[in-house]
């Protein structure tokens, strides 16, 4: 469905100095340094598929979204979505594709909410069955009706965000680009957007390829992440590989009767390395955070329950946004 | 046929939702109107100070009566063209929110298009039929007959074009400044005086009358004002179309050729 091949995209950015005095030397200067954006990146996505496209702000993410939706045409390498090289056929790769930047809008800001959708379907020439259909279904996911009716400039950031998804698949597009559709939005919000998001995957069976820094939108929605970092691709594969590998730690949390036990509680760690085994307290809680495949929950359990009185005790498995921490920080080498 | 009404269908909401977007306003919209209204009478107080204050009947070869009917109709064709697509497109590139128009199956420049038929339409029929109204039927004046308001309508049409070509080849500019706002300001001052919008330009001399109307400028206002005064004749009329034609022409490729080398250069700021 897209395919991307050694794509890479460089910017001319024209130098500039700091302060008052800098940009007026700005003025004459020739200057320019070359940003690589976006540097030899290869992947392919198949029909259907859900993708978690993430990076730290600045990695590259919308350069690449850009050139996949036809925007800015690459340096080198190449591109093609549905068959269609997007930055050539731009009308072409239009009809295909639908889009969110969750930073901008592409509704009519002046004009009621209605008259964007009215807007959109002329210009996509959706068919009227087709038009009422498909709002029929965006309304039940998204609630579009609560707003319909109200000007675009005044619906609050959740409503807009809602429209705007409803807008990029008026169309009933083959693949969608999500870049941060998430962004801002309370965790009602947020959980509407993902139904929805999930519902047109498995109706509709659109391609979705999804931007985010809210990486539990990608662990409800994307079995497969591509991660790039400064550019260049780190990672691509399965979530659930990449926590296998990285999401070996586990916590455990002991409620203690008493805050002097939990002080006194000493494990035996012989043989293990610190970073396989640690433990603090706070309060009435004692946290011990483990390799589990270096060592079994029970005999944790066994060792603690033996020196203090345990009231309740927890288990939380390291979660994606501390694997992603650690690779954004060069702490876990892929 | 057929893929033309299937064309219009598509970029004809448009030119509505133009329309649609100044009512949204219409306190904003009502001051508008009274400001377009307002220099016409301006300018029509200024010209009669002027001819009174003259010794001779005419001035420049024009009557009063002739005068005043330049002066409603080069301001309301003058308001009728101009409708900042320039502006509009600069905005759009310095922001990014040009990203979202691009990802839309459509043409850009023939969106434009229809977004300035639309903000032509709600002009005409707010500004330029009152100001009709008072010309015609309260003033009485239509010193060429109806062959002239035919010329007219048609030389407009030309002059609609070619104002809209000009102001998107200025819009393209911000592809490469990103900012144009004192490039716009400039050109609504050259524009204004070198297109007769201001003063007929059979007050200038006669070097730069014939420079000016070899020009776009003159093509822009002063041409069909002068067919609605019924001042073009004969050879002097076909010489005027025709180069209201070669202008479209023109401009059409040259705006073609930057558009290609400007979405080339497209970088949309902020992420």
């Amino acid at each position: 469905m897209i395919e991307v091949k050694h794509l890479t995209k460089t910017f001319k950015l024209k130098k500039k100095q700091p302060g008052l005095w800098g940009t007026v030397r700005g003025l004459f200067s020739g200057e320019y340094e070359a940003k690589c954006a976006v540097e030899d990146i290869s992947f392919a996505i198949r029909r259907g598929e859900m993708v978690g496209y993430i990076g730290a702000n600045g990695a590259g993410k919308s350069t690449t979204i850009k050139i996949m939706t036809g925007i800015l045409a690459p340096s080198s390498g190449s591109c093609t979505v549905n068959g269609t090289v997007p930055y050539e056929n731009r009308q072409q790769n239009a009809r295909n594709i639908g889009v969110v930047f969750g930073q901008r809008t592409q509704l009519w800001w002046d004009l009621q909410l209605s008259e964007t959708f009215s807007i959109l379907k002329e210009i996509y020439n959706v068919p009227a069955k087709a038009y009422r259909d498909t709002m029929e279904f965006l309304d039940s996911v998204l609630d579009l009706h609560e707003f319909m009716t109200n000007p675009v400039r005044t619906l609050s950031l959740g409503q807009r965000m809602r429209a705007d998804l409803a807008a990029a698949l008026l169309h009933r597009p083959a693949v969608v680009f999500l870049d941060e559709p998430t962004i801002g939005l309370d965790v009602l919000v947020k959980e509407k957007m993902r139904q929805a998001i999930k519902e047109i995957n498995q109706t509709f069976g659109a391609t979705v390829v999804l931007t985010t820094h809210d990486l539990s939108d990608i662990e409800e929605l994307c079995p497969r992440i591509i991660m790039i970092d400064h550019g260049r691709l780190v990672y691509d594969g399965s979530l659930q590989n990449i926590k296998d590998r990285y999401g070996a730690m586990k916590m455990l949390k002991f409620e203690v009767k008493e805050a002097g036990e939990a002080r006194k509680i000493r494990l035996s760690t012989a043989g293990l390395a610190e970073q396989d085994l640690k433990s603090w307290c706070e309060g009435h809680s004692y946290f011990v955070s483990f390799n589990r495949h270096k060592l079994g929950i029970a005999e944790i359990v066994a060792q603690v329950m033996a020196q203090a009185e345990v009231l309740d005790i927890s288990i939380a498995e390291t979660g994606i946004e501390d694997i992603v921490k650690g690779i954004y920080r060069n702490e876990l080498a892929l | 046929m057929k893929r033309i009404f299937q064309r219009f269908r598509t970029y004809w909401p448009f030119a509505v939702s133009e329309i649609q977007m100044v009512m949204s306003y219409p306190a904003n919209y009502l001051m508008f109107v009274f400001g377009g209204i307002m220099t016409t009478f301006v300018t029509y107080y200024l010209w009669l100070a002027v001819f009174k204050s003259s010794p001779t009947a005419t001035l420049a070869g024009f009557t009063l009566q002739q005068m005043i009917a330049y002066v409603f109709v080069s301001t309301m064709t003058s308001s009728l063209i101009s409708v900042g697509t320039d502006q509009k497109i600069a905005r759009e590139v310095r922001d990014g929110s040009i990203a979202m128009n691009l990802i839309k199956p459509i043409r850009y420049r023939i969106m434009y298009l229809f977004k300035a038929i639309g903000n032509f339409l709600h002009q005409f029929v707010l500004i330029a039929l009152p100001l009709l109204f008072i010309l015609i039927a309260v003033l009485h004046l239509m010193p060429g007959g109806i062959t002239a308001v035919g010329l007219y309508v048609f030389s407009f049409s030309l002059s609609f074009v070619i104002q809209f070509l000009f102001d998107n080849l200025f819009g393209l500019v911000a592809f490469f400044t990103i900012n144009t706002w004192g490039l716009s300001v400039t050109k609504n001052v050259v524009v204004a005086f070198f297109s007769g919008a201001v003063i007929p330009l059979a007050f200038f001399p006669e070097w730069l009358q014939r420079t000016l109307l070899f020009f776009p400028f003159g093509s822009m206002v002063y041409t069909p004002t002068m067919f609605y005064l019924g001042k073009f004749a004969g050879l002097q009329a076909a010489a005027a179309i025709l180069t209201q034609g070669l202008w479209v022409v023109l401009l059409g490729i040259l705006n073609h050729w930057a558009w290609t080398k400007a979405v080339k250069r497209l970088t949309i700021l902020g992420g």
